[in-house]
């Protein structure tokens, strides 16, 4: 028996029974409801139990007789009184409802940000693939139009590329991006060695940009080498080249002169050399048509380049399908068309223990046999101790496990070399390597602790800076992330990062300020890069709101 | 405790044999629709205390009530020709009485909680009464009255008409435009209040006989 059900019978509300009754007079919470209605009842009754009295009725009565004489108020009088108060009602739900935009640091009066139209896109030079050399090299090539690249070329294999009248050369192990901006090509080498040969210089200027640097063409023949994230090398054959750092020129090189800075790459000189070549004429009918076969990783739009996606993938042809949240949905992967893949030869250089059986001299046999024990120290029983890999082996391998995703991996051993005092010479590029680990793992807290490390000033304070600030993206410190992008397209305007960052400033702004907000800086990026990797989705994102 | 309980089924009785009078029939409310002033009298002699009475019953005992008393019988005679009869002129007045009270307890209440006048309650009290028990009286009406005022002007209504009045909660409902259901709820709400209200003046009061 619930006191509910008690009550609502007390009040009449539901059936009152036997059962109710007596609930009601044992439970002492119902008890108290009871008495209590039972007293408010009595004491409003006893207080209206006497009418008006004689001399008040009349009094009332005359009142009630004599106002009915007069003529009732008017309506228009109460009107008067609601009115303004409707008024003052309507416009303070204006007031409230009225949409107001997010202006930071803008009072000017809202406005709809108007319709944002990119530059049409740029005729860029179609680049032309040839694989020349090592396995399944072939004189086939293919034409593809102008969307963004990763070229990779495995180790001793040759890759080359044609970029309207601009020859490139990639030799293994490497990998190259390409992307168009409204500069015109521009060509990202990541690891290995290129030659470039431009024999006449033509409208739009093709960049090379490794790590800081970038690298101008002015019509000429040139090698680069990056061995690792920091050297790099540049011979010039003919023509001239101009190196920038950042917005500066550091060198400008003339026929025969060789820039490195660090230890000269000594093989480059040999490959201009080796690779001096024209395409065949067998192949010049396939540069004339679009084909889809041959030697490029691609995806339309987008820019694959830094995916671990990518990197695990053969030498070969993928068109891969994105989602709008930029996760791949298809791949579709072809190898090199007419490659005959030969399967990898067999690990056979696996030392199986072989068991021999020495003879002991007659005067060991006296002596008493040593007891079969295991030793803590391989080295003092004459067994071959496992050779530690270089640091840059480290290195590699650090870079590597980061392409296949592996960045557990990829963590442990950059930390392992930061502590090696003799990996000393890698130590930079190594916190910014293992920084950007962190980022991708979600720690950016350590990830700027490392980077407060790296000297301003220095070749790698650019990337640190960049670093930097999508560590205070990745914190929600957006206002800070937001100033510090503006710093770093002001000091580093030539970075191979400005493209990402005028975009994630644009994005900041729109999440900041809005669409109106935003539009400047949108402006800005498609000035700066008209075919660049995030038009489609600033632009589209803007216009739809 | 049962007998007090069962007092207002008698009343709610006696209300509906005065609702069941036929309605339009009655000749003293059609003269006054036509303006006779002697009618409207006799109108107003024959409902004032019954008026008086729901009035202090809805409000409890309010200096204002003779105005309430007025206005609603001003209301009522001007709005006499829009009365079609179709209910008992009781009814309809009753009607009246409600929103009057409830528009009363409103400004009451938005204006803030007034102290009853002591010779307001010393008049409801039973003057035959011992002294001592007057005292006692008074206070449980003080606190009665207390009570009441802390309620919202509808749930002081609704429990007021059921409670006291036990009317039924569709008849509640067509007096202040409310749903049945609604009108329940309201019902509840209020005991409920009332209650814990009662359970705290009962602390409050310990805790000072304690000091």
């Amino acid at each position: 028996m619930s006191c509910n059900k008690a009550t609502d019978a007390l009040l009449g509300l539901q059936g009152d029974n036997q059962a109710l009754i007596a609930h009601r007079r044992e439970c002492p919470h119902c008890s108290q409801a009871t008495e209590v209605i039972g007293t408010l009842r009595s004491a409003i009754e006893s207080s209206a139990a006497d009418g008006l009295d004689q001399v008040a009725r009349l009094r009332i009565q005359n009142r009630v007789l004599a106002e009915l004489t007069q003529p009732p108020p008017r309506q228009g009088a109460r009107w008067a009184l609601w009115i303004p108060s409707a008024l003052a009602l309507v416009l303070l739900a204006a007031w409230a409802l009225w949409p107001r935009a997010k202006v930071i640091g803008d009072s000017s009066p809202p406005q709809q940000a108007k319709r944002i139209v990119p530059p049409p896109l740029q005729q860029t030079a179609p680049l032309a693939l040839y694989l020349i050399a090592g396995r399944g090299a072939l004189d086939r090539v293919s034409e593809i139009g102008a969307t963004h690249q990763v070229l990779r070329a495995e180790a001793g294999q040759t890759l080359r590329a044609r970029l309207g009248a601009t020859d490139v050369l990639l030799r293994g192990p490497g990998r190259l991006s390409t992307a168009a901006s409204a500069d015109g090509q521009q060509l990202t080498l990541h690891s290995g060695r290129l030659v470039v040969d431009s024999p006449t210089r033509h409208d739009q200027p093709l960049a090379i940009v490794a790590g800081q640097y970038r690298i101008v063409i002015v019509g000429t023949r040139f090698a680069v080498a990056r061995p690792d994230a920091i050297s790099l090398t540049v011979v010039v054959e003919r023509g001239e080249v101009a190196i920038f750092q950042s917005a500066e020129g550091i060198a400008r090189l003339r026929a025969g002169q060789t820039w490195s800075n660090g230890n000269a790459d000594g093989a480059l000189n040999a490959l201009l050399e080796r690779t001096a070549w024209s395409p065949p004429a067998s192949a010049r009918h396939w540069i004339a048509r679009v084909s889809d076969t041959t030697g490029s990783l691609y995806a339309r739009g987008h820019y694959l380049g830094e995916a671990p996606l990518v990197a695990q993938l053969p030498l070969g042809l993928a068109s891969i399908d994105l989602r709008r949240s930029g996760h791949a949905r298809r791949i579709e992967q072809r190898p090199l068309g007419a490659v005959r893949r030969r399967a990898l030869p067999a690990v056979t250089n696996l030392r199986q223990p072989v068991k021999t059986r020495r003879k002991r001299s007659p005067a060991a046999r006296t002596q008493p046999r040593a007891p079969d024990v295991a030793v803590d120290n391989p080295g003092k029983t004459g067994e071959r101790q496992p050779t530690r890999p270089t640091a840059e082996a480290r290195y590699r391998a650090a870079e590597q496990a980061i392409a296949r995703g592996e960045l557990p991996v990829a963590q442990r051993i950059f930390e392992q070399l930061l502590d090696d005092p003799t990996a000393q010479a890698l130590w930079p590029t190594a916190r910014l390597d293992l920084a950007r680990v962190y980022l991708r793992r979600g720690d950016p807290r350590r990830a700027a602790q490392l980077l407060a490390a790296v000297p301003q000033g220095s070749s790698l304070s650019g990337a640190a800076h960049f670093l930097r600030c999508q560590a205070k993206l990745r914190n929600q410190k957006h206002a800070e992330a937001f100033r510090c992008l503006e710093t770093f397209q002001t000091r580093y305007p030539g970075s191979g990062q400005l493209e990402q960052a005028l975009f994630l400033s644009a994005q900041l702004a729109e999440k900041l300020g809005g669409c109106r907000q935003a539009k400047p800086l949108i402006e800005r990026y498609l000035r700066r890069f008209a075919h660049g990797r995030y038009r489609q989705r600033l632009v589209q994102r803007c216009n739809a709101q | 405790m049962d007998a007090l309980i069962a007092t207002p089924l008698i009343w709610a009785s006696s209300l509906r044999a005065v609702r069941q009078e036929p309605p339009a029939s009655d000749p003293l409310v059609q003269a006054a629709r036509g303006g006779d002033n002697q009618a409207l009298e006799q109108l107003f002699r024959r409902h004032a205390d019954e008026v008086f009475r729901r009035i202090t019953r809805l409000i409890g005992p309010d200096p204002d009530r003779e105005d309430l008393v007025q206005e609603v019988f001003v209301a009522a005679f001007r709005g006499l020709p829009k009365f079609r009869g179709e209910a008992s002129f009781s009814t309809w007045l009753y009607r009246i009485v409600v929103r009057v009270a409830y528009g009363h307890l409103k400004r009451r209440r938005a204006r803030g909680q007034q102290p009853l006048s002591e010779t307001i309650v010393e008049k409801i009290v039973d003057s035959a009464a011992s002294p001592e028990d007057k005292a006692l009286k008074q206070q449980e009406l003080n606190q009665v009255l207390e009570l009441l005022d802390q309620l919202k002007p509808k749930k002081r209504i609704a429990f007021v008409l059921r409670v006291v009045d036990g009317l039924s909660l569709p008849e509640i409902g067509e007096l202040v435009n409310a749903t049945p259901a609604t009108v329940g709820q309201r019902v509840r709400h209020a005991q409920h209040e009332l209650q814990q209200a009662a359970q705290r003046q009962k602390q409050q009061r310990l805790r000072e006989e304690r000091r």
